[in-house]
């Protein structure tokens, strides 16, 4: 018992460290972000558009692939239970309102906290262990301006970007069972579809999807900044940014939708 | 130009450094040497600003850096020039990006100048013409050669060195030497160069200071040091296996490391 309350307090301790150490980067990464662009710094161009592509055009592919069959999938359930009370027809609406309300966010979020979260941990932690962050500082330019600001400006502006593309093409696979597999009419699925989603579920998504970005954006880049032991360190460090990541994404989604649950 | 004045340094119970003293002349190389562990690396780390010191000052141009705030630290660190063990290029811009890196963001300069002064800083290490290359493409000798362009672009009061000659062959390795000693006298820069390679040291120093277990055990020339009677400076030069560096442990003293 001794010993598990030891452990449990040690456990505890050290959370509060990283959540103190991760805030603190965070209120630098912001002032980066959104307030020293006024005073004369702005984020640089060259490297905001290479993180750009990299988080958002190149991870359009995985996010349209696993959303068109996270939909084909999600129609193909609906419409078994709806078979029972013969409202087939009723599958679009479900669909779209799930993926614009909850799936396009959290599976977006979950598909690049994997990708994304994974490469800048790795990333940074590799230079970390190569002293080139310690060579930012001794050059007297701001790791935090350098390296975390464009990162995090990126993702915030490409998540929501890559949730609407998981939307269409969940959208897109529900439609692909209603016409091949049940038979609806490609006007009236679709008008089901946008009859039944709201501005609100559109909204809430996309509102979901910046918190998911400051999670992956924040979690990936610490984790590569605290990375220590070579090699090793990187390979756990990046196992952990996934992780708390995807952990992380889950419980903010729980949360936000407690909240939504009420607008 | 630098003055280091009683600082000390521990980590948990482990003393670092231990009431250091020493004084860095300006426009002269100054070699910092001792083995594995005496606590040169982490003095050099204090004199760049990246650690903070439990006890004492460091003097650059009478400003103590230690109790400075970042962006008072920025501004010394502007007129500082570091040389990593493993050259610390950033493995994803080109040689030449990796040297115009600290003008594109400390100077206001077009980018034809910018290229005009990486190049300049390119041909002083002898690396003309290597701008497009990757620091993967090159080898080691040509990565340290690259960082010290970088280190110099902002033509820079001091430089520091971080065992310069690490890994390198005995040729390669007299080359770095060469261009330390070249950069110092046509430049006047200020060095200091953290080393064991005791050919070096002998070669381009103007002062050396030893560090053992922390303290400063023998400062002076070349020749002073050659001539002390300390018996670890002693051995460390001569690199000899036997001596109070290497001294065999008594049997009590044996039993009590166990206990």
């Amino acid at each position: 018992m001794k010993n598990f309350c030891g452990y449990l307090g040690k456990s505890l301790n050290l959370s509060l460290r990283h959540l103190s150490s991760i805030s603190s980067l965070f209120q630098q990464a912001l002032y980066w972000v959104f307030i020293a662009p006024f005073k004369g710094k702005p984020v640089n161009r060259k490297y905001l558009s290479q993180q750009l592509e990299l988080i958002g055009v190149k991870s359009v592919p995985i996010v349209a692939f696993v959303s068109f069959f996270f939909g084909i999938t999600l129609a193909m359930l609906t419409a078994y239970q709806l078979q029972i009370f013969q409202a087939e027809v009723l599958v679009g609406a479900l669909v779209g309102v799930s993926f614009t309300r909850e799936i396009g966010s959290l599976l977006t979020g979950i598909v690049v906290a994997a990708r994304v979260g994974a490469a800048m941990t790795a990333e940074l932690g590799t230079m970390k262990v190569s002293e080139e962050i310690d060579a930012l500082e001794t050059m007297a330019i701001k790791p935090v301006r350098f390296l975390i600001a464009p990162r995090l400006l990126a993702i915030l502006i490409m998540l929501p970007c890559l949730v609407i593309v998981a939307n269409i093409m969940g959208i897109l696979g529900g439609y692909l069972i209603g016409k091949l597999s049940l038979g609806i009419d490609t006007f009236y699925y679709f008008s089901q579809t946008f009859k039944a989603i709201e501005v609100k579920d559109i909204v809430t998504g996309l509102t979901k999807s910046v918190f998911f970005a400051v999670i992956i954006g924040m979690v990936g880049c610490y984790q590569g900044f605290i990375v220590a032991g070579g090699a090793e360190g990187v390979g756990k460090s990046t196992t952990t940014s996934v992780v708390t990541s995807i952990f992380l994404i889950i419980i903010t989604d729980c949360v936000l939708n407690a909240l939504f649950y009420f607008i | 130009m630098i003055v280091i004045k009683n600082l000390s340094k521990s980590f948990g119970k482990h003393k670092v450094l231990d009431n250091i003293n020493l004084k860095i002349e300006k426009g002269k190389i100054t070699i910092i040497m001792g083995g594995s562990g005496c606590g040169k690396s982490t003095l050099l780390k204090h004199l760049i600003g990246a650690l903070k010191p439990d006890k004492g000052e460091i003097l650059v141009e009478g400003n103590d850096i230690t109790k400075m705030d970042e962006n008072s630290l920025d501004n010394i660190r502007k007129k500082f020039g570091m040389l990593y063990q493993n050259g610390a290029l950033f493995n994803s811009m080109s040689v030449g990006e990796n040297v115009a890196l600290p003008l594109r963001e400390h100077t206001k300069l077009d980018n034809k100048i910018i290229e005009i002064v990486v190049k300049m800083k390119l041909e002083l290490v002898g690396l003309t013409g290597f701008n497009e290359l990757f620091p993967s493409q090159i080898s080691g000798g040509m990565k340290k050669r690259v960082a010290l362009a970088r280190a110099i672009a902002l033509d820079p009061q001091v430089v520091f060195y971080d065992e310069p000659g690490a890994g390198l062959d005995p040729v390669t390795r007299s080359v770095i030497d060469k261009l330390i000693a070249d950069l110092s006298k046509k430049l006047n820069i200020t060095s200091i160069v953290v080393t064991h390679e005791m050919g070096s040291a002998f070669t381009i120093a103007d002062k050396i200071a030893m560090v053992h277990q922390g303290k400063i055990i023998a400062n002076g020339t070349i020749s002073e040091i050659k001539n002390s009677e300390n018996e670890v400076v002693q051995q460390f030069i001569s690199g000899s296996p036997e001596g109070p560096l290497t001294r065999q442990r008594s049997g009590k003293e044996y039993l009590e490391s166990l206990t």
